[in-house]
Order: C-alpha cells, then sequence, then structure tokens
C-alpha cells in the first residue's frame, strides 16, 4: 500500500487582476511513493515540479486530481481535500517541506529554528535543543555556527540548516525542493 | 402642656411643619432610604430639598433625621466630636426648634445621633440610630472622573481602578496612605466612602448593632448599612488594616487611652498635649476617673 | 481528521454602526467596494464574519483601513456591542454560552479571566501614569489578588519575561519608548494567564528594530505558553511571522481563508491576489 498517490494531479493558477489569465503549474501528473521509498521528480525549470511538491504540502490547493497519504494512524486521506486542521496536524508531525530558500526569522540562532519544530509538540525544550544539536551535527554543521542566525551563512549551509529543521520531526513524508540547487558541485 | 409641645406649637404657629419639611419631602427620603437599607452600600439618588443652611454644611445628613424623627425621640448633634461646634449647635436648634424635641449631648440617651465626620466612642445600640452628614458620597471619585463610567463600575464590581490606586500607594510609601474616609467594601458588594471618619472609626461600622445612614444633600445620594452588616476596609492580606497609633499618649482631660486623640499645642510652651476628639465620652471618663480615681 | 471543538468560535458577527436597514449588508462590501450604506448611511463596520481558533493556535487576520478588522477584536473584547453575531469560547460555560448575549458581570468576567488584549495604542491599554508594575498588577488584583507581595513578584517575573528592566517597574509608562510601552502592554496582558490574546496591529508605528523585537517576543510567548493568539494587522509580514491561519477581510467581510503559507503563495481571491502583489 503506497504512503502517497498522487493521481491526475493539475494545478492551473488564475490571475485576476490579468483579467483570469490561466497560468499552468502542472497537467495530469500521477505516482506512487512507497514508505521508506525515494522518488525523485526531474525536469527543466518551470515544469511544475515544485508545484507539485506544495500541492502535496498544500502550499497551493490542487485545481483538480487526488492525493491519497496514509496517515500514521491508518487514514487514508485526500491532502487536496482536507481541512486547514487536518494539514496543521500532518505538517506538525508527518509531513515536512524543504524549501528551495531558506526564509528565515533573523536573530533566531539555527539550533532554536531547528528545534522550534519540536517544541510546538510538546514544549520540552532541552529534548529538542538536543535533537536539533543532533541532526546539525550529522550535516556536518560547524558547533560555532549553532548559536548564530543562519541569515549570514553561506547558501549551502542554509540548505542543510532547511533540512535539519525538515529531519529533527523525522516525518514520514519529506518533501525536497531543488535541495541542491543552492550549492556549489 | 409641656414645654416640648409648647415649642412644637410655636413652630406650627409660624407656619412650619413639624421638622421643618413637608410630608412629601419626608416621604421620598424615607422611602429612598429603604432601598438603602436594602442594598447596603448602594448610593441610591433623591430628591434633595432646599433647606435654610446651605450646601455643603450637613443638609444630606439633616434631611434624614428630619424625615425620621419624631415626637418623643431625643436628639444628639455633634461635629467632629464635640457638641458645642458651632455648625451642631446650630443643627440641633433648628431640628429642635421645629419639632420641639429633646436634645441631649450624653450618647447613651439619644435615640437619633447626627454626626460629621466621627463616630460617637461609646456603643450605639440597636435601639438608637446613626445619620452621617457625607461631603461627596463617591468612594471612586479620586480613580474615575466620568460618572457614567462610574455608575457601570458600581454595577459591574468593578473596582480594579481603586485597587491600583491602593497598590501604587504602597509602591511609592510603603503603606496605603489614606486617612480618613477609607474605602470600605459592604456586605461583600459595594465599595463605599464612610464618609472623613477617621480610620479609628471604620471598625466600628462592622456588624454594628446599629443602623448607620449616610445622606449627601448636595450631591443627591443616600446610603445605608443596616446593622449586622460586614464592613470590611479594603486591604492587602500581606498588609493588613490598622488604626492610628497615638504612641501611648492620653487624653489631658480624662486620662483615656482609648479613644480618638486630637492634639494640640500649647502656644506659649510649645508642648503638645492630646484631647479627646468625642467631647461627650471624655466628660464622662474624666468623671469616672474623679470618683473612681482610676484612669479609664 | 478528529473534531477537537474549537477554544474560540465566532458565527456570523455583524456590526453596523447607525440605524441599519434591511439592505445595508447587501448593499456593502468588497462587491459593492464600500462600507456606507447607500440607502441609509449607516456605516457596516463588519458582517458575517466567521472565524474558528484553536487553542494554541495563532489565527491573523489581515486588511486593509476600514476592513472591519479591529472591528472584529474589539467586538470581541467588549470595548464594543454586536450588532447580531454569536461568540462561544471553551473555557466559558464549556463553549455552550454566546459571550455576546451575557450579563454585562459575565462580559466583564470574561474579559478580565479569559481574554486579554493588546492595543495599538499603549495609551489604551495602559495606566500611562500609575508605574509598570501597577499596571500589571491591575489584572491581577481584578481577579482577585490581594497578596501584595505576590502581586508584585509576578508583576517583576512579567516584566522580566517581555525583556523590561526590572529598575523601570516603578515608573510610570509615560516615560518609556514606545517598544517599551508594548512590551508593558503585553506583561499586562499575560498577567493572568488568559486562554486567548489578541493583538490589535501591535507592531504598527514602531520602527523597524523595535518591531523585530516585539515580534520575536511574541513568537517567543507562543512557544512558551502555547497561549492562542489572534493577531490583527495590515502587515503581511507581520502575519507571515506568527501565524499559521489567516482571515482576508475587506469592507467589513472575510474574503478568503486558509493556512497562511497558502494565502500569501496560492491566493485564490481577486482582493487577496491584489494584497500579495502588493506588499513589497
Amino acid at each position: 500500500m503506497p504512503l502517497l498517490s498522487v493521481e491526475r494531479l493539475a494545478k492551473t493558477f488564475r490571475l485576476h487582476a490579468l483579467g483570469g489569465l490561466a497560468v499552468r503549474g502542472c497537467a495530469d501528473v500521477s505516482f506512487d511513493v512507497d514508505p521508506g521509498q525515494c522518488v525523485r521528480l526531474a525536469g527543466p525549470s518551470g515544469s511544475g515540479k515544485s508545484s507539485v511538491l506544495k500541492c502535496i504540502y498544500r502550499t497551493y490547493r490542487p485545481t483538480s486530481g487526488t492525493l491519497r497519504y496514509r496517515a500514521e494512524d491508518g487514514r487514508a486521506v485526500d491532502l487536496g481535500a482536507l481541512d486547514d486542521r487536518g494539514v496543521l496536524a500532518l505538517r506538525r508531525r508527518e509531513i515536512a517541506y524543504v524549501p528551495q530558500f531558506l526564509r528565515v526569522v533573523p536573530r533566531v540562532p539555527a539550533r532554536d529554528i531547528i528545534a522550534e519544530g519540536l517544541w510546538a509538540l510538546d514544549g520540552d525544550v532541552a529534548a529538542g535543543r538536543n535533537a536539533a544539536d543532533a541532526v546539525l551535527g550529522r550535516l556536518e554543521i560547524r558547533p560555532t555556527l549553532w548559536d548564530l542566525s543562519p541569515v549570514t551563512f553561506s547558501g549551502g549551509e542554509q540548505q542543510r540548516v532547511n533540512l535539519a529543521r525538515a529531519l529533527v520531526l523525522r516525518p514520514r513524508l519529506l518533501l525536497l525542493d531543488e535541495p541542491t540547487s543552492a550549492l556549489s558541485a | 402642656m409641656s414645654v416640648r409641645e409648647l415649642a412644637r406649637d410655636a413652630a406650627s404657629a409660624r407656619g412650619y411643619n413639624f421638622a421643618y419639611l413637608d410630608e412629601h419631602s419626608k416621604r421620598e427620603v424615607r422611602r429612598r432610604l429603604l432601598k438603602a437599607v436594602a442594598i447596603p452600600g448602594h448610593q441610591v439618588p433623591f430628591a434633595s430639598r432646599e433647606l435654610p443652611i446651605a450646601r455643603g454644611w450637613g443638609t444630606g445628613g439633616l434631611q434624614i433625621t428630619l424625615a425620621l424623627i419624631g415626637p418623643d425621640d431625643v436628639l444628639k448633634v455633634i461635629d467632629q466630636g464635640s457638641d458645642d461646634s458651632v455648625n451642631a449647635v446650630n443643627l440641633r436648634a433648628l431640628i429642635a426648634r421645629t419639632t420641639g424635641v429633646w436634645t441631649t449631648s450624653d450618647a447613651r440617651d439619644a435615640t437619633i445621633i447626627q454626626t460629621r465626620h466621627r463616630v460617637p466612642e461609646t456603643p450605639m445600640t440597636a435601639a438608637q440610630m446613626l445619620v452621617l452628614q457625607v461631603p461627596d458620597p463617591e468612594p471612586l471619585r479620586h480613580v474615575e472622573s466620568g460618572e457614567t463610567r462610574r455608575r457601570r463600575m458600581h454595577a459591574e464590581g468593578d473596582y480594579s481602578a481603586i485597587w491600583v490606586h491602593l497598590f501604587e500607594d504602597v509602591v511609592r510609601w510603603g503603606e496605603v496612605t489614606a486617612a480618613s474616609g477609607y474605602p470600605v467594601r459592604v456586605h461583600g458588594r459595594y465599595v463605599m466612602d464612610p464618609t472623613p471618619i477617621p480610620r479609628w472609626d471604620v471598625p466600628k461600622l462592622d456588624r454594628a448593632e446599629t443602623l448607620y445612614l449616610f445622606g449627601a444633600g448636595r450631591e443627591k445620594r443616600l446610603y445605608a448599612v443596616p446593622p449586622h452588616t460586614a464592613v470590611e476596609p479594603l486591604e492587602f492580606d500581606d498588609l493588613p488594616f490598622a488604626v492610628e497609633d497615638f504612641g501611648g499618649a492620653r487624653c489631658r482631660r480624662c486620662g483615656s487611652a482609648r479613644s480618638f486623640l486630637n492634639a494640640s499645642y500649647d502656644h506659649e510652651t510649645g508642648e503638645r498635649s492630646y484631647v479627646c476628639s468625642d467631647t461627650d465620652y471624655c466628660e464622662r471618663c474624666a468623671a469616672t476617673a474623679l470618683l473612681s480615681g482610676e484612669a479609664p | 481528521m478528529d473534531t477537537v471543538p474549537a477554544l474560540l468560535r465566532i458565527d456570523a458577527l455583524t456590526k453596523i454602526h447607525g440605524a441599519g436597514c434591511d439592505a445595508c449588508v447587501a448593499l456593502t462590501g468588497p462587491q459593492a467596494g464600500a462600507n456606507v450604506c447607500p440607502r441609509c448611511g449607516s456605516v457596516v463596520a463588519c458582517a458575517d464574519v466567521s472565524l474558528e481558533v484553536q487553542a494554541g493556535e495563532i489565527f491573523g487576520i489581515v486588511g486593509e483601513s476600514g476592513s472591519g478588522k479591529t472591528t472584529v477584536l474589539r467586538c470581541l473584547y467588549g470595548d464594543e456591542a454586536p450588532t447580531s453575531g454569536r461568540a462561544y469560547l471553551a473555557p466559558f460555560d464549556e463553549g455552550r454560552a454566546d459571550l455576546f448575549a451575557a450579563s454585562p458581570q459575565r462580559r466583564y468576567y470574561i474579559r478580565t479571566h479569559l481574554l486579554g488584549m493588546v492595543y495599538q495604542s499603549p495609551a489604551l491599554g495602559l495606566r500611562m501614569d500609575f508605574s509598570s508594575g501597577a499596571n500589571i498588577a491591575e489584572r491581577l488584583l481584578v481577579v482577585g489578588d490581594r497578596h501584595f507581595g505576590r502581586i508584585r513578584g509576578r508583576a517583576r517575573a512579567l516584566l522580566e519575561r517581555t525583556e523590561v528592566p526590572f529598575a523601570r517597574i516603578d515608573e510610570p509608562p509615560r516615560r518609556f519608548s514606545g517598544g517599551m510601552q508594548q512590551r508593558v502592554q503585553i506583561a499586562k496582558a499575560l498577567a493572568n494567564d488568559p486562554p486567548v490574546l489578541l493583538f490589535d496591529e501591535v507592531t504598527t508605528g514602531l520602527d523597524v528594530s523595535v518591531q523585530a523585537r516585539v515580534l520575536d517576543l511574541i513568537r517567543e510567548l507562543r512557544r512558551r505558553l502555547r497561549v492562542a493568539m489572534i493577531v490583527v494587522s495590515h502587515d503581511l509580514g507581520v502575519i507571515r511571522l506568527l501565524a499559521q491561519r489567516t482571515a482576508v477581510m475587506k469592507d467589513g467581510r472575510i474574503v478568503e481563508v486558509g493556512l497562511t503559507d497558502q494565502i500569501l503563495e496560492d491566493p485564490q481571491r481577486p482582493y487577496t491576489q491584489l494584497l500579495v502583489s502588493a506588499q513589497l
């Protein structure tokens, strides 16, 4: 039973200021993701890869198609049709999204940014910090940076903070948007 | 015909109704007083009449006394504890001349005592009434300038503004600085201004035998504390209300150490001495001391 | 999804200034582009506003002046009486009693025990001539605390949490900078541990660096206290930073409501698209 089953997903943007101009994000996208499996969406820039990820994460509202996701409690939900409350619950624990760029609050240290997701679950400050430190270590970010705001980090370091923020939650579904675009070869 | 009846007849011969006020005015005051007694501490508006004394000189208290007094009552009037001050003398004269009632300075004999700014030292009984003259009935006057807002605060029991003032007092001075007119909570509900009586007198209002009636003529408000009603000064749990401390001083005349004392200075020697504020109490104490050879 | 009942629910809140008529609501709103009823001249500050806030959630309301967003907060807090509508708070009668229909005494209880409000102008939320400590003490005194030492201790702790130097506890807020005044307001709103905090344009009018500090504080509080908040702002940046879900208002109506990132990146309604694209 796949973890996620995308069927004929389509996203079209309607720009009202331009007379209702339709801009296509993606069309007729279908694929399955099994638990533990890594699926790569490849294609040229503008082909809709980000749109697919954002539809799954529900940053975009899909125009049509279904996104059948098997949640941890066993239920199958259509992510596109799920209510806000349900989406937020899944985002807290199960589905994580790593954006292409890091958009962060300044003045907040990297380890706090990463631990925030865990703190939102149970408020245990110490445990959150420890988990954040562990992930920072695994991603080989220098410890001297841990208490600094990522605003001054290099592109690669920022991407790794992005990744750490998602990984620390131990999600069942990880969505990575152009994870290497900001990195040197 | 008794002397009293003669006096009464003389007054009516000059065209005065018994106790000066017409019967309708008395009824208005009595009705409002009933409401005031039914809602302890709550200010009841009333149609305050014009009197032959100016506003600010006790017209509220006077109207209560005139509305309630009967031919068999015995009247005492004091001002700052003294029967002899000009105001007390004039008020007493007006009431006596239009009613013919007996007047006295002995707090034990009076049935109605009208007072300004003091509660008699002699404990009062259930057969007596104390009528207090009120300059300004509103305990919220310093904390909120809008009348509509004040009424709403009383209605909602929102006394946070007073409490903040008390808090700020303690922050600035280490204690609540109100020396007289200390705000009190009546029957657990309304906050009331007990008039400018000293702190010394505030405990006398709590669960007393006597009916306390308050009249503000200029502001046109009446309020009451029925017998056996809780009257609690607003205080912090860790800073309890305390009465004045005279540091062991005694009254120069009667030797009392258990009454509210006024300080006075000898102009020539500069020496400070204390005298009881309540003259009636002082005289009786002095007489008792004389007879028994002991200080009270 | 398991249906957890909302902490706060507002149903069809409507506020009309003036006599009002049958056509007021129909003739005003985003389509009409106006708040003023052309037939009777009444101002429809807001109409048919419905929303839900969960425990621990931050809900944003964004809109321009005249959108009605501040009216919603003022009606909820009790600064204004709505023309119609209902509201329910979980801790109040287990969410069964309509706040707007409650007696003045009960309304007072809600306002002092269950809600905290931070106004755009500190002068509205603070007694400017009383010490900052006394301002905070007021919220505690109002819920019946009578222990001076304990109240002062709590005031001190709250000022510390909002990063106001303890040395200023006995100074009146009139002498503080705008940012510090706002922080005293926040400390005051938190004093009695309300389950819901209301923020009305808290950072508007402050210098950018000061804004940042206040926003950091709010995020910190959300993280530490898990208190639910409604944040009203015209600034999408503030909304993006703080809110998980957002409602967009125009001319007194809710035009769109959804996840904040969805509102910002995939706005559906014409006005929302306009608002988002207009942000620098």
